[in-house]
């Protein structure tokens, strides 16, 4: 299955890129994404799964949006 | 036409005013547990030294000390920081400010712990403090970080700057500078620590992000998010200053090595010490406009002094700089921002958020670009101003809807705009002559980014439990730090289920219970959570009508609550036929729309909120004392929701934006703090604040905010320090650079115009 | 540790300073001594006072005094009739210290034994010329006033001794006075210049027994008798007012701290007599006004 995902931040600079598409295969996970994307997981490697908080063992469906990034801003 | 409900707008009385008036709401500072240990920070004796030796051994030895924790007891990585992260959660080779922390000691009474921090013996070889920003960035400095003293740096250009001065009728150049002040919240920080029923490790502690905060805590020891919990409801103040972590990895370590509850309070004079500060500023400001008076050129230059750590002052900087044009069309514009490490303390997130200082800056010019043309002030903003479609300062166009030329025109009709030629004080103390006292009008227009701008997510998510008898509860993760947000995002849920107030509840900030709405800062939360709030209303209706459809054979479309009954195509039925003893639950989250182009940085903000104050004050030119006795905020934050809150915003942010103008300045010295309680620390008191104060709404609805609003809280205090400026020149024809402004530079002003 | 010790009686109270003085705090409002931890941390006992009757009342003694206890308010001075009849200028300065908050706590002995160079009922007293009353175990004095204080936090007090109340002697005739400060803001703090002035006012607008005295700008409040001599027996004119403001500016020996600087010190006690003054001055003219009017009329 496909998967996009879009890079924010200290996340964008480690993948060299803002947007990443995966190809993963049935029943792979967030960590999964995570790995494909080339990514070493770290605590502060937030990740949104269609626009919301997801943990490190959600299931992604086909087509499924991710969002990596740290929670660096405020203000 | 117009639809919105009576509750949206009204003045309603806040939900947590009753249990704070009677003293029952416990704040991080009041919470204890049994067996809990009281944790005091040892802090750095020197703002710049190098560590030789930590020796915690005679604080061991003082009765009642159960731990003393180092670097070497940090599990995890021992850095934190928002952006960066360049602080020691416990430092091991050197201490760049006063409130470094460089050990924690965990003892049965405060008495004990105390003593024993007192106690442990740092070597130290003490370092030259760095404190002036501009030696700092300059070649060869002593290096505070790795990557050098230049923390961080923007540089931004647009037009053709020669070319648009060679256009101006009227030049202004000036340099200002602005004090490092404190956010002078009422409670320090605070908190407490345990292990949950769980066996979660959870932190009870003042703060802006619980999720946020759970992370810095989860990666300074090494634990997985799930194993951390970070709760914190109800604040006793903030403003930017506990939206950097504070107590709470502290907390969480010592209860980590000691498997016991754990609490800390910090004093004032630690509390000063210790936290982030807003940045003291020096600013270059280059402007002109044609004969017409169209503003043409504005150039900036900032010099930003963030202090020992980054924090949020990459940031801080940005905002600063995006926002140097300030609300107003200028086809020529060139921006330079700097963020330098010293060991001034350090500085990050203050209402307002580096736009302050920018406004201090960009609105003393424009008043004096208005007086060297002879136009009226507010007539030379109005024929400047942003509007809808036009291009910002740094040229991005601006989508979102744009009041900031109505609250100009507001203000121009407002008594206090139109009573500024009169000279002399309209009601001075006592009927007795008082020659020496000088009436100024001024004013000062101003926009404020909302949320968080393009660089990172900006997201609020909510959650809504619908129970049997028909009553809900709402569960949002931000905090309620006095702005009475909590308040607001009931209205609106009462506003789009029809349900009344009372039969609404609220659950706030806890990791474990509330969902992630994102950070409770940059006027973001009734905007982007309240978004959410109206989206979790829809959704509710939307899945209790499908419900209903499946159920009773309603035809498809939402039900609505009437009470304990569900209404829709069918008639009314029960609620609890349809639900039964089980709650309903619904999850929504807002995603805050963002500009179309990146800039870099996190910029530009795609929503704005816009304002223009207009300030009175007297000068006593005896003693040159100021007293503001009147102010007008003619604010544009979309659609109302609490008249209650709004009207507490702008009166908050009148008070502070007053300190700002007249008596705040953390003062230091070689980096050691002069400032460090409210006795020398002076803010405004009520008696400060004047008793006529208006606050005109000025509402121009965003589509996109939940009834057309928008955040508030940071436009309702910014221009308030450069419209008191402004009516200080008014006033005395003469015009200061530096805050605050102090009787001490009024007279020494007056005196040098005389000679 | 530390003991909170609250006694029956000013005897008991004298017993237990005669004893343990040195490492004794007595505390009535508690407006300096709480805010100071470093004071509490080194005292081992606590003497609360504020109960002691001997150290309450306002009222006029048989010899002719005023006599403040060492316990009562601010607020209470600032509210009392007896005070603002006898001792005005004492009421005016006690309603401006601090808050509603410190005038309810703060008492007029803690603000003498506090001996703070900016304490706001000093200057007052020392222009009505009171006399402080001391006692201690087996004994007591009266010590006037611009006697008792030594310097910065200093006073003549023994470790022994306590502030049993204010003297202040009664005085005839019509009297005006004021007490202006300045400060960082309006409430709440510190004073950083403050003039205290009380002179006898005359059917024929001349001022006589003219007192001036100034806070903050010297290692203790201080009179400033070439302002009152610039002034003494004259009618008031705006010249001779700027004479006393700018003799005031000459006597300040003002220093350089958090609050403020010497330069703005000097320049505020000249504003703030003057201040005072030009309200005074137009109330006198106004004053004569109507009277020359008549005679014109007859």
């Amino acid at each position: 299955m496909k998967v996009t995902v879009e890079l924010f931040g200290p996340q964008r600079e480690r993948a060299g890129q803002g947007r990443l598409v995966l190809e993963l295969p049935a029943g792979a996970t967030v960590a999964d994404a995570i790995r494909g994307a080339g990514l070493v997981d770290r605590v502060d490697l937030w990740v949104l799964v269609d626009g919301r908080r997801a943990t490190r063992d959600s299931a992604l469906a086909d087509g499924a949006r991710l969002t990596f990034f740290s929670p660096v801003g405020g203000g | 036409m117009d639809k919105t409900p009576s509750v949206v707008g009204a003045r309603v009385k806040r939900i947590d005013a009753e249990d704070k008036v009677a003293g029952r709401t416990l704040y991080p500072s009041d919470k204890t547990l049994p067996g809990m240990l009281w944790v005091e920070v040892v802090r750095a004796a020197h703002p710049h030294a190098r560590i030789r030796e930590i020796d915690v051994k005679p604080a061991l030895e003082v009765p009642g000390v159960v731990r003393v924790l180092t670097h070497r007891d940090v599990p995890g990585e021992n850095a934190f920081g928002i952006q960066i992260q360049d602080m020691p959660v416990l430092c091991f080779d050197r201490v760049r400010y006063l409130g470094d922390a460089v050990a924690l000691v965990g003892a049965e009474t405060r008495q004990a712990a105390r003593e024993g921090a007192r106690r442990v013996r740092v070597d130290y070889e003490v370092l030259e403090p760095i404190t002036d920003p501009e030696a700092a960035m300059a070649p060869g400095a002593v290096a505070l970080h790795p990557k050098g003293n230049i923390m961080h740096q923007g540089h931004f250009e647009k037009g053709d700057l020669a070319a648009g001065f060679a256009c101006c009728a009227v030049i202004v150049e000036n340099d200002y500078s602005v004090p490092m002040i404190d956010h002078a919240f009422l409670e320090t920080e605070a908190g407490i620590s345990y292990y949950d029923e769980h066996g979660r490790l959870t932190v009870d502690a003042c703060g802006q992000y619980i999720y946020r905060d759970q992370t810095q805590i989860a990666r300074a020891l090494g634990l997985p998010l799930h194993q951390v919990r970070v709760m914190a409801p109800i604040v006793g103040g903030a403003f930017g200053g506990k939206d950097e972590v504070t107590v709470q990895i502290h907390l969480a370590l010592m209860t980590f090595h000691t498997q016991r509850p754990c609490r800390m309070v910090a004093t004032r004079e630690e509390s000063i010490v210790s936290h982030t500060k807003r940045h003291p500023v020096k600013m270059s400001y280059k402007t002109g406009a044609d004969r017409q008076g169209n503003l043409l050129c504005v150039q900036a230059r900032f010099v930003a002094d963030t202090g020992a750590y980054a924090s949020l002052g990459g940031p801080v900087l940005n905002v600063m700089m995006e926002h140097a044009a300030g609300p107003y069309r200028v086809p020529n514009v060139k921006v330079d921002g700097y963020a330098v490490y010293t060991n001034n303390g350090f500085s990050g997130a203050f209402r307002g958020f580096g736009c302050t200082q920018a406004c201090v800056g960009l609105e003393s010019q424009m008043d004096l670009m208005a007086a060297a043309l002879r136009l009226d002030p507010l007539k030379f903003r109005e024929q400047n101003v942003l509007h809808k479609g036009d291009l910002a300062g740094l040229g991005y166009p601006m989508t979102c809807e744009v009041g900031a030329g109505r609250t100009v025109r507001s203000a121009q009709r407002g008594a206090l705009y139109r009573s500024r030629r009169r000279r002399a004080p309209a009601k001075p103390a006592t009927p007795s002559l008082k020659p020496y006292l000088r009436r100024g009008v001024g004013v000062a227009t101003q926009m404020q980014g909302l949320g968080l701008g393009i660089g990172i997510p900006d997201y609020a998510e909510v959650g809504l439990d619908l129970r049997p008898d028909g009553t809900l509860q709402l569960r949002a993760g931000t905090n309620e730090i006095g702005q009475g947000a909590y308040t607001a995002y009931l209205q609106i849920l009462s506003g789009r289920l029809g349900v009344p107030l009372s039969r609404l509840s609220m659950v706030g900030a806890d990791t474990a219970l509330t969902p992630d709405s994102g950070t409770t800062t940059a006027s973001r939360t009734i905007f982007a959570v309240g978004k959410a709030v109206e989206l979790a209303a829809e959704k509710l209706e939307r899945v209790l009508g499908e419900r209903a459809e499946r159920a009773f054979g309603w035809a498809p479309g939402p039900a609505r609550l009437q009470g304990d009954q569900l209404a829709g195509s069918g008639g009314r039925r029960p609620l609890r036929e349809l639900l039964g003893d089980e709650e309903l639950s619904v999850q929504a989250v807002f995603h805050v729309p963002v500009a179309e182009r990146e800039m870099g940085d996190g910029l530009p903000h795609r929503f704005y909120s816009f304002g223009t104050h207009v300030a009175e004050v007297e000068v006593n030119t005896l003693t040159g004392e100021i007293a503001v006795t009147a102010v007008e905020a003619h604010l544009d934050g979309g659609k109302v929701i609490s008249r209650t809150g709004f009207e507490g915003q702008s009166e908050g942010g009148i008070a502070q934006g007053i300190g700002y103008a007249l008596m705040e300045e953390v003062r230091l010295e070689g980096g050691r703090f002069l400032t460090t309680n409210f006795h020398t620390y002076v803010i405004p008191t009520s008696l400060d604040v004047p008793e006529d104060l208006r606050t005109v709404p000025v509402e121009v609805r965003e589509p996109e905010g939940p009834y057309g609003a928008k955040g508030i809280s940071e436009t309702a205090m910014v221009g308030v320090t450069p419209a008191v400026l402004n009516a200080i020149a008014d006033a005395l024809g003469v015009r200061f650079f530096r805050l605050p402004v102090r009787a001490e530079d009024v007279l020494a002003a007056l005196q040098e115009k005389k000679t | 540790m530390l003991n909170f010790l609250r006694l029956s009686s000013l005897a008991d109270v004298s017993e237990m300073l005669w004893a343990d003085g040195p490492v004794s705090a007595l505390i009535a409002g508690g407006t300096d001594l709480l805010v100071r931890p470093e004071r509490l941390a080194s005292a081992r006992i606590l003497i609360d006072i504020s109960n002691l009757t001997e150290l309450g009342g306002i009222g006029v003694t048989p010899d002719g005094d005023l006599r403040i206890g060492a316990a009562v308010t601010h607020q209470e001075i600032a509210d009392d009739d007896t005070v603002r009849r006898h001792a005005h200028l004492l009421a005016q300065a006690c309603a401006q210290v601090g808050s509603v908050q410190i005038r309810n706590r703060g008492t007029l002995g803690g603000n003498l034994a506090n001996a703070s160079p900016a304490g706001d009922s000093i200057p007052a007293l020392l222009c009505l010329e009171a006399r402080v009353a001391l006692v201690a175990r087996e004994r007591g004095r009266a010590v006037p006033i611009n006697e008792f204080f030594v310097g910065p936090a200093k006073t003549v007090m023994q470790v022994d001794e306590l502030i049993e109340s204010v003297r202040i002697p009664l005085r005839r005739g019509r009297w005006v006075s004021f007490f202006e400060k300045a400060g960082q803001r309006k409430g709440m703090c510190c004073s950083k210049a403050s003039v205290a002035f009380l002179a006898q006012r005359h059917g024929d607008r001349r001022l006589t027994g003219v007192r001036v005295a100034l806070g903050a700008v010297a290692p203790t409040a201080i009179r400033v008798p070439a302002a009152e001599a610039a002034l003494e027996g004259q009618v008031l004119t705006l010249e001779r007012a700027r004479a006393a403001a700018e003799a005031c500016r000459e006597a300040a020996r003002a220093i350089d701290d958090i609050r403020s600087t010497r330069d703005y010190r000097r320049e505020a006690v000249s504003a703030l007599l003057l201040q005072g003054l030009l309200p005074l001055y137009d109330r006198m003219r106004a004053l004569a006004r109507p009277r020359r009017r008549s005679r014109r009329r007859r």
